[in-house]
């Protein structure tokens, strides 16, 4: 078991003044068999006025929120504690072909 | 099928009907002219109508060609029902001469067009919902996941409305074999229906006697069950939603439909910019501030909706605007996810579909692109003569409860040129109206109802009030006939009078009862004549008494169980009617059109 710390932060700039933004965020980690995420945190800066949290239908979460108030930057800060059972490696992971061929495999066999 | 020689008709010798118009050569199957018969002889629906256009002279021709395009320039309309966004879209004209449907041709049509949209109702609501049918591999993975309209975003993207598809249209043709052929199914925006709306009201100033005559089912009850239907199968913000009704633009080459749509419908018409989403609500800007709004009647495809989470570049959509899908109630008509209907890989697997979702066979067969096909042609005014020009036409019908209503009418469109081998709603033609006749055994149950309903209220001795009578008249469309007949308050002798023995009325009973007689003496096999005639001496007889009788009031019960006598010779006939076509199905099929 590896815990692991993510931070990441993300900042616009315009050149000029926002009146009102919608905005749509992907940048949690996902919980699923051998992860774990024990905590998250999204922190923007103007502080959105309207949020919603919600699962796509990949199954990342997604964040959306808007903005009236005049800006002229957004930051956006994530911020999420996970569980691993085994450290990550580089060379695990697959090409895409790899993996569509392993998706198109199992989904046969399920049907078989 | 070898290809046929273009037949003309010079509008004068139209009275060769038989032999002119038919097709007397056998290297021709006589399905192929909608207006004729298997026996070569001209429908009794479209009769009235031809016989009109036959009496009609050169300048009656150049008058109603003068007053279509009149019409189409002061309504703004462009004919067109391509997608392209264009400046300068094509003109197309509307001919004289509509497509006409006997209620009994027609039935298949709606049954066909409901039953196709249910299964697509229940397709969306699974490939836009828990998606067993792909991970059962009941459809390939492959022909849907590489379906650009099959957006990702829309999948789970609750509808607001008890339908995953409210409106639906497709166009159909009919093929040598009698029956009516899928083409092409449209389930993102039903365009059209703003054109065949307008179409109906151009041949109404030019014919607005045949439309009564020949009980042309109208368009507006339509229309108005649309507006009911939508507002009662959404799910958000009682008691009154608001709707408006979304378009691209000016530059969309459909505008002037969207605009006469939402003008007829009553719904504000708003382009992209006109909304904004607030706290993931969707707002209306007006000079009153934000109004929210409820329900999107979207014209345009559904990846340009909304440049957060859709197409990036689009500006002609609302940013927000599936996100106030998800959490402000918000409706979008036709759900943005619905474009995945329209992938024509799915025709191969519709028959699979309706036995799987529904339990039911498929009524309407698809038309496979590959099949080459001719499709059946329509008399059209070419010019000053009469012409066969291959038709199709594109049906309508929006959800109702858990089935579809389907428009008592069409958008048809004819090649423009003889050689039409390749017509298809988005090429250029001739733009035609589509008459669905009443049905005339409902419409004299329905009229003895009526006036067993205004005699029966009465208690004894009571008058019947004039609002009462005027409602009668109203219902069956009498008012400002009477008014203009007898220029006074309803008075009950006239009344009825006029509803039962005025053989001038189109909406009589003595009407209705010539009408079946004549009906009921052209039914074609299976009905045996043996059967039918001693029920058509029953209409004649009954017709003759009612012509004799004079209903009134000192006498009410009198003229009630004469009513009921009338209603229970029409019902005769309609048992005898359905339970020899119940079976034959098929047969009628190729009987009738």
């Amino acid at each position: 078991m590896t815990e692991y710390v993510i931070r990441h932060r993300t900042v616009y700039t315009y050149k000029n003044t926002v009146l009102d933004s919608q905005n749509l965020s992907c940048l949690l980690p996902s919980t699923f068999p051998g992860q774990e995420v024990i905590h998250w945190k999204l922190e923007m800066d103007p502080v959105p006025e309207w949020t919603h949290h919600w699962q796509d239908v990949y199954g990342n979460w997604r964040d959306a929120f808007s903005l009236s108030v005049p800006h002229d930057s957004l930051e956006i800060i994530m911020a999420a504690k996970v569980n691993r059972n085994a450290p990550l490696r580089k060379d695990s992971v697959l090409p895409w072909e790899a993996v569509v061929f392993t998706i198109g495999a199992s989904l046969k066999m399920q049907r078989q | 099928m070898e290809q046929h020689p273009p037949r003309e008709h010079s509008c004068s010798n139209l009275g060769g009907i038989k032999s002119r118009f038919g097709y007397g050569s056998s290297a021709y199957p006589a399905s192929f002219n909608e207006s004729v018969g298997l026996d070569g002889t001209v429908l009794p629906s479209w009769k009235p109508f031809l016989e009109k256009i036959q009496s009609g002279s050169v300048e009656d021709h150049t008058r109603w060609r003068e007053a279509i395009q009149r019409d189409m320039r002061e309504d703004g309309l462009t004919f067109t029902l391509s997608q392209e966004i264009t400046r300068t879209p094509p003109r197309e004209e509307l001919n004289p001469i509509p497509w006409i449907f006997s209620s009994e041709q027609w039935q298949p049509v709606e049954a066909g067009v409901s039953q196709r949209a249910r299964v697509l109702a229940a397709l969306a609501r699974d490939l836009l919902g828990p998606r067993t049918l792909i991970r059962r591999g009941v459809l390939p993975t492959e022909l849907l996941f590489s379906d650009p309209a099959y957006l990702k975003p829309c999948i789970g993207l609750p509808p607001n409305m008890e339908s995953w598809l409210f409106q639906y249209s497709v166009d159909v043709a009919r093929g040598p074999d009698g029956r009516f052929w899928i083409l092409e199914d449209r389930a993102q925006v039903p365009s059209g229906a703003g054109i065949a709306l307008e179409s109906r009201t151009i041949m109404g100033r030019i014919f607005p006697q045949m439309l009564s005559r020949m009980q042309v089912r109208r368009l507006a009850p339509y229309f108005r069950k649309l507006r009911e239907s939508m507002l009662s199968m959404y799910q958000g913000r009682p008691p009154e939603p608001r709707v408006v009704l979304m378009t691209p633009g000016p530059y969309s080459s459909s505008y002037f439909e969207h605009a006469y749509l939402a003008a007829y419908l009553g719904y504000t018409l708003v382009q992209g910019s006109d909304l904004v989403v607030r706290n993931g609500s969707l707002k209306l800007k007006t000079l009153e501030g934000l109004q929210p709004v409820d329900i999107v009647l979207r014209q345009l495809d559904a990846e340009y909706l909304d440049p957060l989470e859709l197409k990036r570049d689009s500006y002609l959509g609302v940013p927000g605007l599936l996100g106030a899908m998800r959490t402000g109630r918000a409706a979008v008509l036709n759900h943005p996810g619905c474009g995945v209907l329209e992938n024509a890989g799915l025709m191969a697997f519709v028959p699979m579909l309706c036995r799987e979702l529904l339990g039911e066979e498929l009524l309407m067969p698809s038309f496979v692109g590959q099949e080459q096909m001719e499709f059946s042609s329509l008399p059209t005014l070419a010019g000053n003569r009469l012409e066969e020009r291959t038709s199709v036409m594109r049906a309508f019908a929006f959800a109702s409860g858990s089935d579809y209503e389907v428009m008592p009418g069409a958008l048809a469109r004819s090649a423009r040129e003889t050689d039409g081998g390749t017509i298809g709603l988005d090429t250029r033609g001739w733009i035609k109206d589509v008459w669905v006749l009443g049905r005339v055994l409902e419409s004299g149950i329905g009229l003895c109802e009526l006036m067993t309903g205004l005699l029966e209220v009465k208690e004894p001795g009571e008058a019947i009030s004039y609002g009462l009578m005027e409602l009668a008249l109203q219902q069956n469309e009498n008012l400002i006939t009477y008014r203009r007949h007898y220029r006074t308050t309803p008075q009950l002798r006239s009344v009825l009078a006029l509803m039962t023995a005025s053989e001038m009325n189109p909406r009589s009973l003595a009407f209705y009862l010539e009408q079946l007689t004549t009906y009921a003496g052209q039914l074609p096999p299976p009905v045996q004549s043996e059967v039918m005639e001693p029920l058509i001496l029953d209409i004649k007889r009954i017709r003759s008494r009612l012509l004799q009788t004079e209903m009134n009031q000192p006498d009410p019960d009198g003229t009630l169980s004469f009513l009921q006598e009338v209603r229970a010779c029409i019902e005769n006939v309609s048992t005898v009617v359905s339970s020899a076509y119940f079976s034959h199905t098929t047969l009628l099929a190729r009987e009738n059109f």
